[in-house]
């Protein structure tokens, strides 16, 4: 007995002797909910577009450059475009009701082919998740209007929705 | 007997080491949900604040001391991948007489501790009070939850 009380001690000198730093330990904990989160911005549309020369009417008006878009997206995108309606409306008297809304063409700058407009839905571009500055999250769109000689002269007017989705 | 005597010599180290008491002890109080939402463009731009989120007591009674802070978990969802986590803690205030290298400025936690402050010994009980941030998370984070622990942990030389 004697022995093993004198060996205790001696080990609970060792411990002493090579004790660790104390620690003592509290915990916080939480969540972070990241949801779909996805922003479309216009700028720099154009308004009114007459046609004014007979060159207006054989060639059509083109307006380069016609809106900036951008997208701020979490999500990779897709933004589509299409007509809301299938005929322009008219909007004064002796207006053309059958004009369509192919009349109307949208591309993305830098490309070469105008989609037509009409009422279903065509991819106008695709991108990668990421901020508005993020490449190829922000660009412009080129817009072109030929009606030709077939209808009737005054204003007319057509809604085009731009929607952008999860790829 | 020396069965007996054996066990309480195993036993002894572990809690001269690890026991939190009266004397000396580290208490994290949570005021709020430590929960934050992005599900708007502003909330992945810019920073969020709970205030007032975090309340460190310290007692000290045996000797200095050193609090430090550090991530022990940080769970996100399928895909998510970094190194850099984007939760700080900002210290606020205290009621201490007794602390001393205390660092006021927002701390961007990791996985490795940080020191928060220094507090000499002392027999009162003092609280240190903390601002969570969710420093903005940009676009590319996954969707899905993320989980995440904070531990704090009172050093004693």
């Amino acid at each position: 007995m004697k022995h093993t009380c004198i060996v205790i001690l001696l080990c609970l000198f060792s411990q002493a002797a090579f004790a660790q730093a104390k620690s003592f330990n509290g915990t916080a904990s939480g969540t972070i909910s990241v949801f779909s989160v996805m922003s479309l911005n216009f700028t720099n549309l154009t308004g009114v577009i007459s046609f004014n020369t007979p060159d207006d009417y054989f060639s059509g008006i083109t307006m380069n450059n016609a809106a900036t878009i951008s997208v701020k997206s979490n999500v990779n995108w897709q933004l589509s475009v299409s007509a809301q309606s299938a005929f322009f409306m008219p909007m004064s008297q002796g207006a053309s009701t059958d004009m369509p809304a192919s009349v109307l063409g949208i591309r993305r700058n830098g490309t070469t082919t105008y989609m037509q407009m009409n009422t279903a839905s065509q991819t106008l571009k695709t991108g990668n998740k990421g901020a508005a500055t993020a490449t190829g999250n922000t660009f412009d769109i080129d817009t072109r209007i030929n009606p030709g000689f077939g209808y009737s002269g005054g204003s007319y007017n057509i809604g085009v929705l731009f929607t952008l989705s999860q790829q | 007997m020396r069965i007996f005597l054996l066990i309480i010599l195993l036993l002894s180290p572990a809690s001269y080491m690890f026991a939190q008491n009266g004397n000396n002890y580290l208490e994290v109080i949570t005021n709020t949900t430590l929960n934050f939402t992005c599900d708007a463009p502003e909330d992945l731009e810019n920073d969020q604040t709970i205030n007032s989120a975090i309340t460190v007591r310290v007692r000290s009674r045996n000797n200095n001391c050193t609090i430090s802070a550090k991530l022990s978990t940080f769970l996100g969802p399928s895909g998510f991948t970094t190194t850099t986590y984007p939760i700080q803690i900002d210290y606020t205030s205290t009621n201490s007489t007794r602390a001393y290298n205390i660092n006021t400025n927002p701390i961007s936690l990791t996985t490795t501790n940080q020191t928060l402050f220094n507090q000499y010994t002392s027999n009162s009980v003092f609280n240190y009070y903390y601002n969570l941030i969710l420093k903005a998370p940009g676009y590319t984070y996954p969707l899905g939850q993320y989980n995440y622990v904070i531990l704090f942990t009172m050093t004693q030389p």
